[in-house]
């Protein structure tokens, strides 16, 4: 039987249950997404004022024009701050510690957030790190992560 | 624009309150902050609440609120700007006042974290920032935020673990003295580098706790100062706001908070006042490396040199600036939209030299103090200036 919503003891009544899942519009940026299946980690430019943007937008943020290009992030970048995370939110409790890292790709002028790959060892990631941004898919979700570069 | 002052503060114990609901809690800090100031719920025109919500049942919380304490019929809303809620409801009462719209204001942060478990709470805060780029693939968590600062804070400067914990061990023996602080417990530098990580290199005693809270404090115009005949009123004197960009890759640096930079160049103009005028601060110090860098983002000391000011020790009473007093964010607690009105009962407190125990009272040269208040990892930011 269901316990009841009001327990005497905690002096606590346990509210109804909400779950919540968003179905988050990404059509202006598809390419993005479709750029992943191909091996290629995509950001925006502007073709009016040339700005560079990760993560990628449909409108330019410094001039508000709409005509925009892809550029592919493919040079070697270097990790600028990381983290291991092992207090893990809710929706994260299935997976093993996991890297965060922001890396800098000076060629390409951008910084992007990516996990370090999880078969990186730990103890070879600093700042400093020298690394490529590579497309997977994980758990049915098209991602990006880090790997050294050498 | 009108003056404004603080004639009354309130504050509700900070911790795990299983005991109360979010109107409740409100009550605790409500009543007393009215009683200070020697007015009624009648005599409030506007109500701003800071509160975030999500981790407690109420939709709508700022209208229970007014209900439950009788202050239906005011003006009222909710405000966010994450962890800096409290300062934005508090800069929309300092508003309505300075700009002649009301005499009477009672601002009001209030947040009960505790009625979801802990892994619901730190994705609901992981969740703040840029979901879909930094959430959805990567589950940034704050304390993870935060990291990525440390992390390029000690390889630009050579921070270390140990310089952490010793603004953890500061604020925890500030906190024991501070009854409504949820953490009475002294601590060593070797338990803080003891604890487990949370997320590298933060360990527990790196973080703020997750808790209860709620804190109140009335605004009023000079007129209503003078027919109160309010002896202390601690002034307003300055107010700056700022933001940062909600992709933290959009960022230049992450050796300190950019929002700092610019909300604080903001109020010590306004205020006519510089770092080194200020007897004491709160800084938002949810985690240590932020405490660090907000020294030296605030300009109490150089870039690079935050360590340093923690390391001799001049964050203490007694040092060249005293901060968090009250024993910060990191063991007072942190419910996030009580925080940044917290700030100001404890400035109010200091500014008019009332502390108990008297060993948690700054002595004051000027009669001037900052509070500093950031959302998210420098999202928001709000840096307030008091002055008696």
């Amino acid at each position: 039987m269901r316990a009841m919503a009001y327990d005497p003891a905690s002096g606590v009544l346990r509210s109804r249950t909400l779950t919540l899942s968003y179905e988050i519009p990404v059509s202006k940026i598809a390419r993005f997404w479709e750029a992943l299946a191909e091996g290629k980690v995509l950001g925006t430019v502007c073709k009016k004022c040339g700005r560079k943007m990760f993560p990628p937008q449909a409108v330019c943020d410094k001039c508000h024009s709409t005509d925009i290009d892809w550029f592919e992030i493919k040079s070697v970048g270097e990790v600028v701050a990381f983290t291991h995370i092992v207090v893990r939110p809710a929706s994260f409790q299935d997976q093993k510690v996991y890297t965060p890292a922001i890396a800098e790709f000076k060629e390409e002028g951008v910084r992007v957030l990516a996990w370090v790959a999880p078969e990186v060892p730990k103890r070879q990631i600093k700042v400093g790190m020298k690394v490529r941004v590579e497309p997977r898919i994980e758990d049915n979700r098209r991602t990006w992560v880090f790997v050294p570069a050498e | 624009m009108r003056k404004v002052a603080i004639i009354g503060i309130g504050h509700a114990k900070f911790g795990r309150r299983q005991d109360v609901n979010v109107c409740e809690i409100a009550f605790e800090a409500i009543k007393p902050a009215l009683e200070d100031a020697g007015v009624s719920a009648k005599d409030i025109e506007y109500m701003p609440v800071g509160t975030i919500g999500m981790w407690y049942e109420e939709g709508l919380p700022a209208v229970v609120i007014a209900d439950y304490c009788g202050l239906s019929g005011v003006g009222l809303a909710r405000f966010e700007a994450a962890c800096a809620s409290g300062s934005a409801a508090f800069f929309s009462g300092y508003m309505a006042i300075a700009s002649g719209m009301a005499d009477l204001v009672l601002v009001v942060g209030v947040e009960k974290m505790r009625e979801v478990d802990t892994p619901t709470a730190v994705e609901l805060i992981g969740r703040a920032g840029s979901y879909l780029w930094e959430f959805e693939n990567f589950g940034l968590t704050f304390p993870g935020y935060y990291a990525l600062h440390a992390t390029a804070h000690m390889a630009k400067f050579g921070t270390t673990e140990e310089d952490l914990a010793l603004v953890a061990v500061k604020n925890h023996h500030y906190a024991n003295m501070n009854p409504y602080a949820h953490l009475h417990e002294e601590i060593t530098v070797e338990k803080a580098l003891a604890s487990p990580v949370v997320a590298w290199p933060l360990k527990l005693y790196d973080c703020c706790t997750i808790c209860d809270g709620a804190a109140a404090v009335v605004l009023a115009s000079e007129e209503k100062v003078k027919e109160l005949g309010i002896d202390t009123p601690v002034w307003v004197a300055g107010l700056g706001f700022s933001s940062d960009s909600g992709n933290l890759t959009k960022r230049q640096s992450y050796v300190g908070l950019m929002a700092t930079v610019w909300a604080s160049q903001k109020a010590y103009k306004m205020a006519k006042v510089g770092p080194e005028d200020v007897d004491c601060a709160t800084v938002h110090d949810c985690f240590t490396i932020a405490e660090i860098m907000a020294y030296e983002d605030l300009g109490f000391c150089k870039k690079g040199e935050g360590p340093k000011l923690i390391r001799e020790e001049q964050t203490y009473v007694g040092g060249k600036i005293p901060v968090n007093m009250d024993g910060g964010l990191k063991a007072k607690g942190h419910p996030i939209g009580a925080t940044g009105v917290s700030m100001m009962v404890e400035l109010t407190r200091q500014l008019r030299e009332e502390v108990e125990p008297r060993e948690r009272q700054v002595p004051m040269k000027n009669y001037v103090a900052l509070a500093h208040n950031v959302g998210g990892t420098g999202h928001y930011c709000y840096v307030t200036i008091l002055r008696r």
